[in-house]
């Protein structure tokens, strides 16, 4: 069933992943050199990605701009070294989920994911029409379910579905092999069936 | 479940809610590296404490080791004659107990147990309190010396000061010698009136004592030899 997966998934498994551009290599150039503006184009054509990342890594709750600010903080010391093995933006999503889970182990970030999304689930909408009710508390139930995946089953959803990622690239990005990301996949998929059961059963 | 279908799911529920607005690059640029060199300036100050403390650490351990009343532990005296042979000198040997206050041997041989590790330790202490004192002997002798030595200068100082100018002794003993010679051929003048024997004594004051009292009286007599007398001489 996980190769029947694996295939569905990635039809491109054995595609390589882009070798860095000279886009990249020459603002890593750029910022060695004490190029003030290099850094802040970095920052410019990549943080939308990082904070859409990071929202949807912590569950969409509060705290993507502190990941956004952590990762480009971890960047600016960092990036000196940058060996150019892989795409700025990879390197950059690597560094995103080091940081989305490390605010994650904090036991208060932890807390109030649970409050927000209690919050979420009993707003009440009396004047909406019920489709519009039904779906917006079918959205609630969908994040709710990928919020309270384990991290290593939500981080492959959110690179894979909502970030457009290959397997390839996932593996890449958290640094496992292709066959770990379907086996996860795979495993994602079958904890949301069990959470959104119903929700199915609808549709 | 189809996998569409779940994509579907996903992105709906994505994008039901709204998106995180992205920092502005400048300002985050900016707040990123004034953090930067925050932290930098904090894992400095860090260091340097803690090399501060490591520092302060190591100096007041040894301090402590170095520290001359530190307190031996107790020992029978056998077990101290079996630790260190080689006799001690007697500045480094404590003063015996009054015998009131001294235990017995045999009982403190029961009660403490020493092991091999700290009979080793005592030796070591022994030798460096032994080193110790050898080197405070020395300091000690030196000073003493250097004292002797300038309480003799003070004293060749002081007995320098009472001599007289060598020079004008000198002139003074070549005056004397040269009035005795004058005195005495005033002598044999009166006895045997200007002789040419005496007048030959007078020219040699001239020539061995010029530029003195008596030759300028010998020249005074040779030239009027009738007005001398031996109270104008002297």
């Amino acid at each position: 069933m996980i190769m029947k997966m694996a295939a569905r998934c990635d039809t491109t498994a054995n595609r390589e992943v882009k070798s860095p551009g000279w886009q990249d290599r020459d603002l890593v150039e750029r910022f060695r050199r004490g190029d003030q503006g290099a850094f802040e184009q970095i920052i410019a054509e990549h943080a939308p990605w990082i904070t859409a990342l990071a929202q949807r890594l912590l569950g969409w709750s509060d705290g993507a701009e502190d990941v956004t600010q952590e990762v480009f903080l971890a960047a600016y010391r960092k990036l000196a070294s940058f060996r150019g093995q892989a795409t700025l933006r990879t390197w950059l999503t690597t560094v995103t989920i080091n940081q989305c889970r490390r605010h994650q182990s904090k036991r208060l970030a932890y807390l109030r994911l649970r409050h927000q999304t209690a919050q979420h689930k009993t707003q009440p909408q009396p004047d909406e029409p019920d489709t519009q009710q039904r779906r917006r508390e079918q959205d609630t139930a969908v994040r709710q379910a990928v919020a309270t995946l384990p991290p290593r089953y939500r981080e492959v959803l959110v690179l894979h579905y909502l970030q457009g990622l290959e397997v390839a690239q996932v593996a890449q990005v958290l640094g496992i092999n292709r066959k770990t990301v379907y086996v996860r996949l795979s495993r994602a998929r079958k904890r949301l069936e069990d959470k959104l059961s119903t929700i199915w059963q609808d549709r | 479940m189809d996998e569409n279908t779940l994509r579907q799911l996903l992105t709906q529920a994505d994008e039901a809610l709204p998106a995180a607005v992205p920092p502005e690059p400048h300002a985050l640029a900016t707040l990123v590296r004034r953090r930067a060199q925050r932290s930098r300036q904090i894992h400095q100050l860090v260091a340097i404490s803690a090399a501060a403390l490591l520092i302060a650490a190591v100096s007041v351990a040894l301090s402590l080791w170095a520290a001359p009343d530190t307190p031996a532990p107790q020992q029978p005296p056998e077990q101290l004659a079996q630790a260190d042979p080689s006799p001690i000198s007697p500045e480094l040997t404590p003063a015996p107990p009054p015998p009131e206050q001294a235990a017995e041997p045999a009982e403190l041989a029961q009660t403490v147990r020493l092991t091999r590790a700290e009979m080793m330790q005592l030796r070591s202490e022994i030798a460096a309190l032994r080193a110790e004192a050898e080197v405070r002997q020395q300091i000690i002798d030196a000073m003493l010396l250097r004292q002797a030595q300038q309480k003799r200068l003070a004293v060749l100082k002081k007995k320098l000061a009472t001599y007289r100018d060598p020079i004008t002794e000198a002139r003074g003993l070549r005056e004397e010698t040269a009035a005795i010679s004058l005195y005495w051929t005033d002598t044999r003048a009166k006895q045997d009136e200007l002789t040419p024997a005496v007048a030959q004594e007078y020219r040699r004051i001239i020539e061995l004592f010029p530029e003195t009292q008596a030759a300028e009286q010998a020249r005074r007599y040779l030239s009027t030899p009738q007005q001398q007398t031996q109270g104008e001489i002297l």
